[in-house]
């Protein structure tokens, strides 16, 4: 009997010290491997000067934070060569998220949606399909003459998986990302 | 015998008188396991007038013939139990049925039981689940054994996920005792069931009242205890089989277990057990609900010394689960959960498939429990319990991650160590008075890692300690209990996107209770149950932040909580009358302070476009509930069993419903239990229909969708037991329909209802054979 009482106190001793040593070991400072996209970069090349503009939404605080967003601010009657950049900043070096995008074009297809008319954008680049299936990792944007105007443009990212693939539909998929720029055409 | 006399007399824990035979100076006995009903071979009844000496049989039954008449006392003993002693008046009718209670176990909190047995009608604060109705109700996790408790819901996660709701307590307010231990795991999540192997259970008790003090802050809203089966009571060696199958998700489950036992008064007992679950995608009436298919694995053994004075039980056991988590549930965003909610059906349904994809969640749940006990003298016992577990919980999400250096990672990946501690002593004094002091402590330790924040790395430290004082008399008891707890919690320096967080908080509560059962006449019972308790705020509503892409919204802790109190009035009334018995209970439970979800105004921006956001806030609130029952059971016969519960949850401080508490619902069970034939013992048969009111207590624009209809569901039981093999062990088997009619319907509890219906017609057949005993 008191045998049985001491193995029982020797065991959970020798239990409680070898768990304290683990409690020590993980008390250090702990940081999560997460993937943020803080940056959404969008370029619109002017066909008829050549020049770039660059218009940019940024959270760099993670969801919830603060988020600062340029107003895309266009000319009318113009033709933009456009492309997209999205970039984790948070990151040294900053990670192009767009460049994996670009590797999985199979599964990834942007949209642009302009809330007026005066603004009509559409995608030039294609996935690896057969037949090729849009993209829009670099569109098109064409302006036109109609008086100033204040509106939106919204960018999503639609993500497809197998069980709910791009090939079917383009309305598969969930959304990776959906932000909103200002928009002046004027 | 030195052991079961003289030591807790009067702890004539639940036992219960039968009536159904007729005889005259001659009385027949059954001795039976209180919790698992099984009878006791063995065990000693003597007349101390006469000197009668007897020894039960197989079945646990005596038959004590030429007495005389007039009162008699029977002393009612048997190795490992607490005593009991009967008084009976001759001459008599009935056949005594004697509920002997283990003394491997707490200070039970209950009392002389009323004329007839059955879960319904046991105890006040106790609800007991048997081994035979356990046999009948197996389904595919420990939840579905649960919600036969009356007062008793699940909130259903598709798939193999469910968690047990009492009286719409769950979570980190309602504790899951697993034979000595207290789970420890993330219990925050809504989708986090028990990991409890189903086949383990044997008996099963809801522990409310003053007794209930005796496991500290957690057990709130009370204590769900699964029984193992106890430790072989005699030398020899034993197997069992069970084997199961369910047709709704084609799902297969296989459990064995070895059992043994080497010598008498100083003995060895051991057992070793495995279980295997296999269940692919569940099938709502029109279409399966994708990706809800599930693994199980789980293994378990124990040994168990004993002396003349002493027993030391140590048990250990792995669950392992790989679970699936409905494809139509993980969604971008707010726009794709409009679409979802919407659509009459899943956006996404795929043929049947054993096959586990993305999103699923793997579970590893290790314990071990050791517990000695040892009777100091003839009237003092004590225990110590040491329990330590770990708890290993990876979420991979169907959402892409860009960086290829972060595939294949978890998103969610928690890991938590629980160690626990627990003394107690127990003495009788006085002769009716009986106490208990004991201490408790807690060491938690949580490691998060994963490319997502839900919650952030801690440790804490809990120490309580409690007393309870319990007086006995003949026809009434009245226990007394008061508990302190106090919890350090600290969260290190953690990192979330750019911003550095720690904390540092402690809190310390009392608790205390009263109950006073009394027995008014000789078939009629009442008993009042007072009682305050209180909690701390756990850390997922201290500090959580994130998405849960379950249902696309995002949940925000609040570093401003303080403990949550409540105050418990639950009054609780049993009538038998012949083959009839009735039981009514009425609660109220005042909170101050209540700790929930609540929708916040705004909703939180993200890349992903705006989420629904919900933070933890509290209030008072006031939650008031009802449950009847009322039983009808002829042996070999007709049987009828209805129950009613009704639950109105309030948040007194905004005057509005408390939302997500169970919908009001009413069973009704009609069965029969034939005559024993050449083919089959006791085989019977019952029908069972339920009906779940809509819960129309809710808040408009709090939730994504107004509360599902009402439904009723049609379910039918067969079994019984059959001897396969000339002078070989008895079989049980069992077959029940669900869902009969295919009912479409939604739960309001239900994890999925946003997208998905419940699953349709379930055949489910089970099947145990043991292999000796001996």
């Amino acid at each position: 009997m008191k045998k049985s009482i001491v193995y029982f106190l020797l065991i959970s001793t020798f239990i409680q010290i070898t768990a304290c040593k683990k409690q020590v070991s993980s008390t250090n400072e702990s940081q999560n491997e997460n993937e943020l996209i803080s940056t959404v970069r969008l370029n619109f090349i002017d066909t008829a000067t050549n020049d770039t503009l660059q218009f940019t939404w940024q959270q760099m605080g993670g969801p919830g934070t603060a988020i600062a967003v340029d107003s895309v601010s266009l000319k009318p009657t113009i033709s933009y060569l456009g492309y997209i950049e999205i970039l984790d900043e948070t990151k040294s070096p900053v990670f192009v998220v767009s460049d994996e995008i670009k590797v999985e074009a199979n599964a990834h297809l942007f949209k642009y949606i302009s809330s007026t008319t005066r603004l009509q954008v559409s995608n030039t680049d294609s996935d690896f399909h057969v037949p090729p299936i849009e993209l829009g990792l670099h569109f098109l944007a064409q302006t036109n003459s109609d008086g100033n105007i204040n509106g939106t443009l919204k960018v999503l990212l639609r993500h497809y998986t197998p069980e709910s693939p791009k090939a079917l539909s383009l309305e598969n998929g969930t959304s990776d990302m959906d932000v909103i720029f200002p928009l002046k055409v004027e | 015998m030195a052991i079961s006399t003289g030591i807790f007399i009067l702890l004539f824990c639940c036992f219960s008188f039968r009536t159904n035979a007729q005889a005259n100076q001659i009385i027949e006995i059954q001795i039976v396991d209180s919790l698992n009903l099984e009878p006791l071979s063995g065990a000693t009844v003597s007349i101390s007038k006469h000197r009668h000496f007897h020894i039960s049989d197989a079945q646990g039954k005596v038959k004590i013939d030429s007495l005389p008449l007039g009162e008699i006392t029977l002393h009612v003993s048997y190795i490992g139990y607490h005593h009991q002693d009967v008084k009976i008046h001759l001459p008599s009718t009935k056949i005594l049925r004697v509920f002997l209670c283990s003394e491997i176990g707490h200070l039970h909190e209950t009392i002389i039981a009323g004329a007839t047995i059955g879960n319904n009608f046991s105890a006040r604060s106790k609800t007991i689940m048997s081994a035979e109705e356990i046999q009948k109700h197996q389904g595919q996790n420990i939840s579905d054994l649960l919600k036969n408790i009356n007062g008793l819901t699940l909130m259903n996660a598709a798939g193999g996920i469910a968690k047990p709701v009492l009286r719409g307590m769950h979570g980190q307010r309602l504790m899951i005792l697993n034979g000595n231990a207290a789970m420890e795991g993330q219990q925050w999540g809504d989708d986090h069931g028990p990991e409890i192997d189903p086949f383990q259970a044997n008996g099963i008790e809801v522990i409310k009242g003053a007794a209930s003090l005796e496991y500290g802050p957690a057990a709130m809203g009370g204590v769900i205890h699964i029984l193992p089966a106890a430790y072989l009571k005699q030398e020899g060696i034993g197997a069992k089989i069970n084997l199961q199958a369910l047709s709704n998700n084609r799902q297969g489950a296989f459990s064995f277990q070895v059992e043994g036992r080497k010598g008498k008064e100083k003995f060895m007992a051991w057992r070793v057990q495995g279980s295997m679950r296999k269940a692919g995608d569940a099938h709502a009436p029109s279409y399966q609900i994708s990706n809800t298919g599930f693994t199980e694995n789980n293994q378990s053994a124990m040994l168990v010394f004993g002396g003349k004075k002493w027993t030391w039980e140590s048990n250990l056991s792995r669950f392992a689960t790989v679970q699936g988590i409905f494809i139509g549930s993980h969604l971008g965003n707010i726009d794709d959960l409009k679409k979802a909610l919407q659509a009459s059906k899943p956006l996404i349904i795929l043929p049947f498939s054993y096959t586990i994809g993305k999103p699923y969640q793997t579970v590893e749940h290790v314990l071990f429990s050791t517990k000695f006990n040892y009777q100091l003298a003839k009237n003092k016992k004590l225990s110590l319990l040491y329990v330590q577990q770990d708890n290993r919980r990876q979420e991979f999400d169907a959402d892409r991650i860009y960086n290829q250096a972060l595939q294949g990672k978890p998103a969610t990946d928690l890991e938590i160590q629980s160690f626990t501690g627990e003394q107690s002593y127990e003495q009788k004094f006085h002769e009716h008075w009986i106490f208990k002091l004991g201490a408790a402590e807690l060491l938690q330790n949580n490691s998060v890692q994963g490319t997502q924040f839900i919650i952030p790395t801690f440790q804490s430290i809990t120490l309580g300690a409690f007393a309870l004082l319990k007086k006995e008399w003949l026809d009434a008891n009245l226990s007394l209990g008061l508990r302190y707890d106090k919890r350090w919690l600290e969260v290190p320096n953690y990192k979330r996107f750019q911003n550095s967080y720690h904390y540092n908080t402690q809190m310390g509560g009392a608790s205390a209770g009263l109950t006073y059962n009394k027995r008014l006449q000789k078939q009629l019972s009442a008993s009042i149950s007072l009682q305050s308790s209180w909690r701390p705020p756990a850390v997922n509503e201290l500090y959580s932040y994130g998405l849960h892409y379950g249902v696309a919204s995002f949940e925000i802790g609040s570093d401003k909580l303080v403990p949550e109190r409540a105050f418990l009035l639950d009054i609780n009334l049993r009538k038998a009358y012949q083959n009839i018995s009735i039981e009514a209970s009425a609660y109220l439970q005042q909170f101050n302070h209540f700790i929930y979800r609540s929708p916040m105004a705004e909703p939180i921006l993200t890349i992903r476009g705006a989420f629904p956001a919900f933070q933890f806030m509290q209030h008072n609130a006031r939650l008031m509930g009802l449950e009847v029952s009322f039983v009808y059971r002829q042996k070999r016969a007709w049987q009828w069993e209805s129950k009613f519960n009704y639950l109105h949850a309030q948040n007194i401080d905004l005057n509005q419903p408390l939302i997500f508490m169970p919908a009001n619902r009413m069973e009704h069970t009609l069965g029969y239990v034939f005559s024993e034939n050449k083919l089959f013992k006791l085989p019977f048969i019952e029908m069972q229909s339920i009906w779940v009111a809509k819960q129309n207590r809710y808040v408009s624009g709090a939730d994504f969708t107004i509360p599902p209809a009402a439904y009723v569901l049609l379910n039918i039981n067969a079994g019984g037991s059959f001897q396969p093999f000339k002078n070989g062990q008895v079989w049980l088997f069992n077959l029940s329909v669900q869902n009969v009619l295919n009912q479409n319907y939604r739960d309001y509890m239900s994890k999925f209802r946003y997208f998905t219906n419940d699953p349709g017609i379930n055949f489910i057949f089970s099947l145990q054979i043991p292999i000796s005993k001996n």
